[in-house]
């Protein structure tokens, strides 16, 4: 007998359940909850019940993708992780096992904890040495998606990661009949370590899509001859390259979508008509999505685990370690592909939503790759030359004195001159491609700010890095050169990033909230990881409200490791 | 079961319950929103509110679903409202929360744990040339390559480089120890030692240069090295030409220069030597590609005692221009 794999139908509180749904819990209780936990590494489905309890092992595991069984850190043996359901107003108990021969550690992506349980290595906790027990005991405050990673060591970037999903303590504001995560993640056969090394010599080693003399008379042909070369010399001219997109790419990358691979085509299950939420996850080390359902509208009701007033859209970017809930309701007897292409065009993940399993739909062709433009180096007002319909508003008042730019060295390669506000630009690869694209400027809270007074400072940083060297880091200098940020307890901030690299960069603070000022005022929506696009500038505010010191960083694995850090330190 | 959960009544009552419940949120939001806004407005009264309201871009958030903002703008009064929903608040320091910043805290990571290892040690190598160069009857085998090993910064780095004769004789050998140390965005200055060994007599010389990535994508160094009888320079460049993404044309050239002719080495007073190559090379795998190439080896020695003295020109004329294949290889 086929039995669906949710038939929680959670638009049934959770008070409702308990209280008066005794019919209901006979329904719960027929269903058979092993199957559905057997699987729960791959399937998306998020577990039956919330938790306060959780045994988790750590441990090495022989994960299998491409043929080539790789001995990675997992939780509870699989990739991704299992996915922890947790319930608003819980006292959690989180005991961590760690069964490697290495020191392991679990950071809980956005969620607001005391320092000493946000497990972040150095950071008032020692990390979980080999053998050893931890347990992270703390209060959920908070509801919505989120996900859970390692900050060990790159077990991340090997498949030490899994997500999370909170009950709401009041009745969800969304309804729907079904609930998946979709988990993304890149995969890869090579060590990080490895890529590191690879990066460290050449910057450009995953790259071949870089611009050539065969391209030459592509671009010449489509551009002109004199355009094209007076582009390609302007590039060559600052030592950089425009086909720069992501540092590491398909050419090692498998991308996953709960753990399968294309080919294995991760289905979703659906009736015709049913309500459907799919909760994005972006846990992987260094691909950004561009996500879409072909002959779906999505609606997006949540971002970082907050809720949005739902806007509905075509297509959605994700930035490494963002997380976007949204529902679909597919009326057709028929499957629909959940397609989630790398920013730089050189793979996807694939899955399937599909009334029956065995089902798929057309797999869409891949984009055109985006390539960098003035803009995005911020010169928008000299070079730029592809601005689409985009609106440039510079973001007055506030903007940084120019005797903050940092300096040109050996960890910085660039000065935005003339950054702009990027908040309503989709991003590089996603302008005016005939779809309707989430920005950052569609996004408002459905809730206004907790805290409402304006911020008492403001912090400056600019995001800077030298390609060459492989060296990230914020106003030229990388973590180890660098003084941490000291905030004081219960301070309201404002953070302006300004972005002098070509790349984006997803800027995470943990522990504390990231407003972002996107124009909404007291509705600003509120995240824990904010993409600043190259060129670009924003600002968030953040209320100090939890002492302690905190990770700060940008969420590309490789360039958090290799300096795009700072500590922030609440007291 | 399905058909039980499923069952539109069952759903529909379901959906009723939702809705009233959300409807019943929405209002206990305005009436909370609604003092909340009024009690963070006080106290804000005297700033200046002239430019606050930003020209930001709005989303449209859809029509039914506008909780606070209404009812914040018809309860309070004006200004206020103004500086309540303003897209970007003035920073607002006062007495208690200071504009400026809190002292730089002396931090304890727990037992000394860095949390990112953005100050790692690497070691590379690079075998730029590995090759033979072929004239009908005679073969030359040269090698030139580099290794370095340190921090983004600080680094210890080897350059080494020669060539061999159909007769095992060694010359050319240059081989050069250096501490590196980054100074800006592409460039390194280097200072260490060279050491000419080979078939020859040996040299020592002190030596300082620098090396880098010049603008458009140019690899140079330019070194100069000084010794008790006088003074040398060496230039370098290549520069990779992308025909495709792995068919790589590499144009490369090393100039010498002498301040004094060393007969017993082959060198000549002034632009002593140049040694150039244009090599094709294909990528199989980013780390090991072959190539073919034309190399050119040029001594323009003014005395005959150069000539004679120098094994090489005195078989392959002063101007020897060879068909060469070859791996390049790092790691």
């Amino acid at each position: 007998m086929h039995i669906p794999p949710v038939l929680k139908g959670r638009n049934v509180s959770r008070r409702q359940f308990i209280t008066g749904g005794s019919a209901l819990a006979a329904l719960y209780a027929l269903k058979p909850p092993k199957q559905v936990f057997a699987s729960t590494h791959t399937s998306g489905i998020v577990p039956q019940n919330a938790s306060n309890t959780f045994d988790l092992t750590i441990g090495w595991a022989n994960v299998n993708i491409l043929d080539k069984p790789q001995r990675v850190p997992t939780m509870n043996g699989g990739v991704p992780g299992p996915i922890l359901r947790w319930r608003e107003g819980d006292d959690l108990r989180l005991n961590i096992h760690n069964t490697l021969d290495e020191t392991t550690s679990i950071h809980w992506h956005g969620i607001r904890c005391p320092a000493h349980m946000d497990g972040v290595p150095g950071l008032s906790f020692a990390g979980i040495e080999p053998g050893a027990r931890f347990t992270y005991r703390f209060p959920v405050k908070q509801s919505g998606t989120y996900w859970y990673h390692s900050h060990s060591n790159m077990q991340e970037a090997m498949g030490l990661y899994g997500a999370i999903v909170i009950d709401p303590k009041e009745p969800d504001p969304n309804s729907y009949d079904r609930d998946y995560v979709i988990l993304l993640s890149d995969w890869s056969d090579v060590a990080p370590h490895t890529i590191i090394n690879k990066l460290k010599f050449q910057d450009d080693y995953y790259n071949f899509r870089q611009r050539t003399a065969v391209s030459f008379f592509h671009d010449a042909k489509k551009s002109g001859v004199w355009p094209t070369l007076k582009d390609r010399m302007q590039w060559a001219g600052m030592n950089m390259s425009a086909t720069d997109i992501s540092d590491v790419s398909g050419i090692i990358y498998t991308y996953l979508m709960n753990g399968c691979a294309p080919a294995a085509n991760w289905t979703g299950i659906f009736k015709p008509g049913e309500r459907i939420r799919l909760r994005f996850i972006n846990a992987s080390a260094m691909t950004f999505y561009d996500i879409r359902i072909p002959g779906l509208q999505m609606d997006i009701i949540q971002a970082d685990g907050n809720n949005v007033e739902p806007v509905r859209v075509d297509e959605f970017r994700i930035g490494v370690a963002e997380t976007y809930d949204c529902i679909v309701q597919p009326q057709g007897d028929q499957a629909y592909t959940i397609f989630a292409q790398s920013e730089d065009r050189t793979g996807y993940a694939r899955g399937t939503l599909a009334p029956h399993s065995g089902m798929s739909a057309p797999v869409p062709p891949m984009d055109e790759r985006p390539v960098r433009t003035m803009v995005d180096m911020g010169m928008a007002m000299h070079g730029g030359h592809d601005m689409g319909g985009m609106k440039m508003h510079d973001m007055p008042m506030h903007s940084a004195p120019k005797a903050h730019a940092p300096p040109l060295n050996v960890e910085n390669q660039n000065r935005a001159a003339m950054p702009i506000n990027r908040l309503a630009d989709p991003g590089d690869g996603l302008q005016n491609n005939g779809r309707r694209v989430l920005t950052y400027a569609d996004l408002r809270a459905t809730h206004p700010a907790t805290d409402q007074r304006p911020p008492s400072r403001e912090i400056t940083l600019h995001l800077t890095g030298n390609m060459e060297r492989y060296i990230w880091g914020f106003d030229g200098k990388k973590f180890s050169e660098a003084e941490p940020i000291p905030l004081r307890l219960d301070e309201r901030v404002r953070f302006t990033l300004i972005n002098d690299t070509m790349m984006e960069h997803p800027i995470h603070l943990h522990g504390l909230w990231s407003e972002l000022e996107n124009g909404n005022g007291l509705y600003n929506p509120i995240k824990h990881t904010i993409i600043v696009q190259p060129g670009g500038k924003l600002s968030y505010l953040v209320s100090a409200d939890t002492p302690g010191l905190w990770a700060f960083h940008c969420h590309l694995l490789y360039h958090m490791d290799l300096g795009m850090f700072r500590t922030v330190v609440v007291s | 079961m399905k058909t039980c959960l499923y069952h539109p009544y069952i759903s529909r009552f379901l959906l009723l319950g939702v809705s009233a419940l959300l409807m019943a949120s929405v209002v206990t939001q305005q009436a909370k929103a609604a003092s909340m806004n009024h009690a963070a407005m006080e106290g804000m009264d005297d700033m200046d509110m002239g430019d606050m309201d930003m020209p930001a871009s709005k989303p449209k958030p859809q029509q039914s679903s506008k909780p606070a903002q209404h009812s914040g703008h018809t309860i309070l009064p004006n200004k206020s409202t103004t500086a309540g929903t303003s897209a970007y608040p003035p920073v607002t320091p006062s007495a208690q929360w200071p504009a400026t910043p809190p002292p730089v805290p002396k931090l304890h990571y727990v037992q000394h744990i860095h949390p990112v290892m953005d100050h790692n040690t690497y070691f590379h190598a690079l075998l730029e040339q590995f090759e033979g160069r072929y004239t009908p009857g005679n073969s030359l085998f040269r090698y030139s390559g580099q290794a370095w090993f340190g921090t983004d910064y600080n680094k210890f780095w080897v350059k080494s480089e020669g060539l061999l004769d159909g007769h095992r004789r060694f010359s050319d050998g240059d081989h050069e120890f250096f501490y590196d140390r980054a100074i800006s965005t592409y460039f390194d200055v280097q200072a260490g030692i060279r050491l000419d060994v080979d078939s020859g007599p040996t040299r020592a010389w002190g030596a300082v240069g620098v090396q880098g990535l010049a603008l458009y994508f140019f690899d140079v160094s330019a070194t100069a090295y000084f010794n008790n009888t006088g003074v040398a320079g060496k230039l370098e460049g290549s520069y990779d030409f992308l025909i495709t993404n792995r068919l790589i044309l590499q144009p490369q050239a090393e100039l010498n220069f002498y301040s004094h002719a060393d007969p017993e080495r082959g060198v000549s007073r002034g632009f002593s030597d140049i040694d150039a190559g244009l090599r094709l090379r294909y990528e199989f795998k980013r780390q090991i590609a072959p190539y073919i190439a034309v190399t050119y080896a040029g001594h323009y020695g003014s005395t005959t005692s150069v000539a004679r003295n120098n094994t090489r020109m005195a078989e392959n004329g002063p101007e020897d221009l060879r068909f060469t294949f070859g791996i390049r290889s790092w790691f």
